[in-house]
């Protein structure tokens, strides 16, 4: 009895050791992957994929080109005579009405002085020296502490119509594309302290902010408890930053005088 | 098509009854311990795997991540949970390397592998779409895939502690989410998947009319432990530290091994003039050795410019070919600065400061 037990142990031993054996000779060669590898070739993988947008949302040639008009004079009285240059013949025809909308629209101003958009001892610092009193108005700069920022899980809220600011002392950026025509968004800034946005597009043919006309890198003021409404058909990126980070600021767009018909 | 050799048939058929052979030798081993052995030395049937759980952690997982980086939460999408899945399933039953394509030669553009059982589409959109019943998510998007042979939970921390990899993990364009693997596409597809390790696949989209807003973001969060101590560049595809890495300039030299990548993202539109970065032991006055890539259209001096890093984005790895000390603090610092664009007038360059006070310290496992 005790033999016949022995024997059905050794046997039991032998089966699993012939399992195991076969289960790593079925494996030793299977073609898997080698173990804490990460990616493949072709990677990382990034893909866009997008429908398509009609153009335009009612905005006639003139008005196209005009708003390039605007942008590239204002770029040139900042210093990039350039963005002239590069101009086409249609946005080269409204130059002189460009310049006259850029002049009635005034200097930029310091946004400094105490008032409801002053700036909080805590939040991010300007880099003024040598800019102060300059009158371009053009993205001035300024530098950012990390422990400085406020947490943007408090201080912002995304939103399919626009980021909404809470909290003062934000640096952000944010790209607006289009996937329908007109396509419109709003920033929002309910932080009780005052915010600047300045905007960067490709083609500003198309690109109204409060529907008046823009200058790229030039900050426009939103007020505490204010808004600004974008509008484009094609994708521009907004730079958002807190007002005392932004020795000069335009106080809104540029509106060219409308008609009656 | 190549003749199969009648052994490679036996080894896939043993291969496609997963556990198999693990199952008949705990039945046995039942049998043999319960041939002398006591009523407590019971073999328990292990767990039924549940696919939410590994699906929840995975998220979780990701999310915990950018919630220490400061980057809003991903949450679940029901296509991408779908198209992972399937993508897992796929590699899986095509062995061998991780692969982005469903292509006979592994190629965006090679021939469609529809002679596999979850052939979906040869690119990552086709088999979203095809996930989504024929169309894209929203209707402008970003898609990203991470792939990594770790299965299941613990292969978020493996595409974390890369390069490349974290990259759809930490952005703020990344908005919904995807996981799978082969265990999952197994019991998604029963009879399908073999048994094979891994092929843990991540999908991420964003929703371009969803304005994603960038914030200043960094990782290891101040004070962060349980830092990993290394990082092998090897195990990434591309490899970040190599000279056969063409994105990169100037290029990097072939390392295998460093410190965790340390990753920063500034809202910024203007490419890095300056970055001056510092990393060292706490109490010690030596600053480690340190490889800066940072996006953008400039090359600061002592930096790296890599193609696929956005404008604005920095990775720090820290001791080129060695890991970190580990139980260790370690003190970092960036200042990096951006060129200025202004033509005339005031410079309009941005300075991002992180670790000037308080220091941004972490510690490693």
């Amino acid at each position: 009895m005790t033999r016949r037990r022995t024997i059905g142990r050794l046997a039991l031993v032998a089966l699993i050791a012939a399992i195991v054996l076969i289960g790593w000779w079925a494996s030793a060669e299977a073609p898997t992957v080698a173990a804490a590898l990460v990616g493949a070739p072709g990677g990382p993988l990034r893909e866009m994929a997008s429908a398509e947008v009609a153009p335009g949302f009612g905005l006639g040639d003139a008005e196209r080109a005009l708003a390039r008009a605007v942008a590239a004079a204002g770029l040139a009285a900042d210093g990039d005579p350039s963005a002239i240059d590069t101009l086409d013949a249609a946005a080269r025809d409204e130059l002189g009405a460009a310049e006259r909308l850029l002049a009635r629209a005034g200097a930029p101003k310091s946004h400094g002085g105490p008032g409801r958009d002053s700036e909080p001892a805590w939040t991010a610092t300007s880099e003024r020296g040598s800019g102060a009193g300059n009158e371009t108005g053009s993205a001035p700069g300024g530098s950012l502490d990390a422990s400085r920022s406020p947490d943007p899980a408090r201080a912002l809220t995304s939103t399919p119509q626009g980021p909404i600011l809470r909290l003062p002392g934000l640096w952000a950026k944010t790209r607006l594309i289009p996937t329908t025509a007109p396509r419109s968004w709003t920033i929002r800034n309910e932080s009780g302290a005052g915010y600047a946005a300045s905007f960067e597009a490709a083609d500003v043919s198309s690109l109204r902010v409060d529907g008046g006309l823009i200058v790229p890198g030039r900050f426009y003021r939103i007020s505490a408890g204010e808004a600004l409404s974008v509008q484009a058909d094609t994708p521009c990126t907004v730079v958002i930053r807190p007002l005392e980070a932004v020795p000069m600021v335009h106080a809104a767009p540029i509106h060219p005088a409308a008609g009656n018909g | 098509m190549e003749p199969v050799p009648p052994w490679d048939r036996l080894r896939a058929v043993i291969r496609l009854a997963p556990n198999l052979c693990a199952t008949a030798a705990a039945v046995c081993m039942a049998t043999l311990v319960g041939c002398g052995g006591s009523k407590d030395d019971k073999v328990h049937p292990s767990a039924p795997v549940s696919v939410s759980g590994v699906q929840q952690g995975a998220l979780n997982a990701a999310n915990a991540y950018r919630s220490d980086a400061q980057v809003p939460a991903l949450t679940f999408q029901s296509a991408l949970n779908k198209a992972a899945i399937d993508h897992a399933g796929y590699q899986a039953i095509r062995g061998g390397s991780l692969t982005h394509y469903e292509s006979t030669d592994g190629a965006p553009g090679g021939p469609a592998d529809t002679g596999n059982a979850l052939y979906r589409g040869v690119g990552l959109t086709q088999r979203i779409r095809a996930a989504n019943g024929g169309s894209d998510l929203f209707l402008s998007n970003v898609y990203y895939e991470g792939i990594s042979s770790v299965p299941g939970v613990p292969s978020i921390r493996s595409l974390w502690n890369t390069v490349y990899h974290r990259l759809p993990l930490m952005r703020h364009e990344a908005q919904v989410f995807g996981f799978g693997d082969a265990e999952l596409a197994r019991a998604t597809h029963p009879g399908s998947v073999p048994g094979v390790n891994g092929y843990a696949t991540t999908e991420y989209a964003g929703d371009l009319d969803m304005p994603a807003t960038i914030t200043l973001s960094y990782w290891p969060k101040i004070g962060q432990t349980g830092v990993d101590t290394g990082f092998s560049t090897d195990s990434e595809t591309p490899d970040p530290l190599s000279s056969g890495n063409t994105g990169q300039s100037p290029g990097t030299p072939d390392i295998d091994v460093c410190g965790p990548p340390i990753h920063v993202i500034c809202p910024t539109t203007k490419s890095w003039d300056t970055i001056i970065a510092s990393i060292r032991v706490q109490g010690s006055s030596t600053n480690l050795s340190v490889v800066i890539l940072c996006g953008g259209a400039n090359v600061p001096s002592g930096a790296s410019r890599d193609n696929r890093l956005d404008i604005g984005e920095i990775f720090l790895l820290p001791t080129p070919g060695a890991p970190l000390s580990p139980t260790t603090v370690h003190v970092v610092q960036v200042v990096a600065t951006t060129v200025n664009t202004a033509p005339t007038g005031p410079s309009n360059a941005e300075t991002y400061t992180i670790g000037s006070s308080p220091a941004w310290t972490f510690t490693t496992k």
